[in-house]
């Protein structure tokens, strides 16, 4: 196992390029012009422009955000699969270790994993973190987010990218999140369905159509829906509320069975990210966030306690979460 | 005169109390650094999902300037425990000084001390504290003669401490019941308490109980009852006290 001082933030294309050289195995973020000068390697990354480093949040075009994964380049193996083969992930995963999973926004293998990763056979036994890559937001819908497998430089718009890492028994995989939302004390709702698109809705009990409830009800939609896990909160983020077709999109999937609440509102997302990522003592290798808490609290310049990596379209811990912190550690086992 | 403290989850307890008291002090890494404990362990235990040995809790301890004892001290009132009592939960005994003095030796009951006893003697206003982690413990008081200084002796009380049934013994015993054992349905459809400690397992339990209670066929509760002890049987060596807590 690689161990020291690993690099974990904003780095010059030539820095990067000499990490990765060394034979480091690394995770990439950054935007498509970059990440296709970047020497072939262990690593895998994905577009993404917004980050949260340890002065801030911050956009840039010109620098990378490096994570050095503390795992040698011997026992990494690295995977595409597209949607119908996504369920491999689980198969693929080594016996010990993890994987990571870098996934284009918007693409078939992001609606399979948010729909699908719940159900496919062992999922929660295999460590699994990472996030969906993004685009410029001025840009969305006229840019292409892509994934990108370092072993062969190859950028991908419709497939996913996994980096499958063994570690030594006496080392455990550790994936773990911050959730800075408290479900309210309003009304439950339930759907009567698995999906990323609900117009059908149960509001304590009761039918209705969810974009009219939402708009009706004045819901604050950049505030998530959380459900409780078994004790700990889960968010699903609102995408859009269209009231002429009665129908609220998500970025990731409502679930049948479970009962959701809108989260508390919260005052100011930095100090409250902060008071998450402290009260949680995390010591990552690796961690993420949400862009949308980045847009809708203002985290351009603030810093989220010491919790620094990409700002993604969608984080991952072992299924797709939003509008959430992921981290992964490797711990004594 | 004997306290036997048994809060829902000594591992978070344990937990806040390090975090408390590492506040302001050190960070996370610099603990990790003064205490030779890894950070990512460290983080665990600060988080009550670690299970710490005794030896990590005494190296925590000497990082922070405190005595084990202090690390296990309760963050709330103490229950006392009555003449013969029972006392279920402990893997870890702090003994007072058997002389009165203040607490501070720390015992490891392993599985291989099932049986184990031990005695202490308190004077007038001398306590001991007995920290309960997991297991069962009996306690028997009697009246004995402490010395005194001056070499006379004095009314005393004697408590004896003794190891009925290990719990600890058992964890390191227990196997996971097969597939068809009864319990995993149980446990699946939430009919046996059971609160997850690892983001994995919550999330996991939270699919298993929703899509069994969604579609109860054979071949669906089947499949996920496999999923959930598919979990335990991949983190076994780690889930011991969470499958004592479920089968024990």
């Amino acid at each position: 196992m690689r161990s020291g001082i690993l690099t974990n933030g904003l780095c010059s294309i030539e820095e990067a390029s000499a990490i990765i050289e060394s034979g480091a195995v690394v995770v990439v973020a950054g935007t498509a012009p970059l990440l296709r000068r970047l020497p072939a390697g262990s690593w895998v990354g994905g577009t993404m422009r917004y980050f949260m480093t340890a002065d801030g949040g911050s956009q840039t075009t010109d620098r990378v955000f490096v994570t050095e994964l503390p795992v040698d380049a011997a026992d990494v193996t690295i995977h595409r699969y597209g949607p119908a083969d996504l369920h491999r992930i689980v198969t693929d995963a080594p016996d010990n270790g993890f994987s990571f999973i870098v996934i284009p926004a918007e693409s078939p293998p992001h609606v399979a994993y948010a729909a699908r990763a719940p159900y496919y056979p062992g999922l929660f036994r295999t460590p699994i973190v990472g996030w969906i890559a993004g685009v410029n937001l001025s840009r969305l819908g006229h840019v292409v987010p892509r994934s990108i497998n370092g072993r062969d430089r190859r950028m991908e718009t419709d497939r996913a990218v996994v980096l499958h890492a063994s570690l030594p028994p006496e080392k455990l995989a550790h994936i773990d999140i911050v959730n800075m939302f408290r479900a309210g004390s309003g009304d439950v709702i339930t759907f009567p369905g698995d999906a990323l698109a609900a117009s059908d809705c149960l509001v304590n009990g009761e039918p209705r159509n969810l974009a009219s409830y939402v708009t009706e009800s004045g819901i604050d939609t950049r505030l998530p829906l959380v459900a409780d896990y078994a004790g700990i909160d889960v968010n699903t983020s609102f995408q859009h509320v269209d009231t002429d077709a009665g129908v609220v999109t998500f970025y990731a999937p409502v679930f049948q069975g479970i009962e959701y609440r809108l989260a508390e509102p919260v005052d100011d997302y930095a100090v409250r990210f902060a008071a998450a990522v402290e009260d949680a003592g995390i010591e990552a290798s690796f961690a993420c966030s949400c862009i949308l808490n980045y847009v809708y609290g203002g985290l351009e310049g603030r810093t989220i306690g010491h919790l620094t990596g990409p700002m993604t379209f969608g984080e991952i811990a072992y299924q797709l979460l939003n509008q959430t912190a992921v981290y992964l550690s490797i711990v004594d086992a | 005169m004997v306290h036997g403290e048994q809060p829902p989850r000594p591992s978070a307890a344990i937990g806040a109390v390090i975090r408390r008291q590492r506040a302001g002090r050190y960070t996370l890494a610099e603990l990790a650094q003064r205490s030779g404990v890894s950070s990512g362990l460290l983080s665990l235990i600060e988080r009550g999902r670690g299970n710490p040995s005794i030896e990590t809790l005494q190296r925590i301890a000497a990082a922070l300037d405190l005595a084990v004892v202090e690390l296990l001290a309760p963050a709330d009132g103490v229950a006392a425990a009555g003449p013969d009592a029972a006392l279920s939960e402990y893997a870890v005994v702090l003994a007072a000084d058997a002389n009165g003095g203040p607490p501070g030796t720390a015992e490891s009951i392993r599985p291989a001390l099932a049986g184990w006893q031990t005695s202490m003697i308190l004077g007038r206003g001398q306590e001991a504290r007995v920290r309960v982690l997991d297991g069962s413990l009996e306690l028997f008081l009697r009246d004995a003669q402490a010395p005194l200084e001056d070499g006379g002796r004095q009314s005393a009380l004697a408590v004896d401490l003794e190891l009925r049934t290990s719990s600890d013994a058992d964890v390191s015993i227990l196997e996971l019941p097969p597939a068809d054992d009864p319990r995993w349905l149980r446990l699946a459809t939430g009919s046996i308490p059971f609160q997850p400690t690892t983001v994995a397992a919550r999330m996991l339990f939270t699919h298993v109980t929703r899509c069994i209670r969604h579609d109860s066929s054979s071949p669906n509760v089947d499949r996920w009852v496999s999923e959930l002890r598919g979990y335990f049987v991949k983190y076994e060596a780690v889930s011991k006290p969470e499958l004592k807590r479920i089968f024990g």
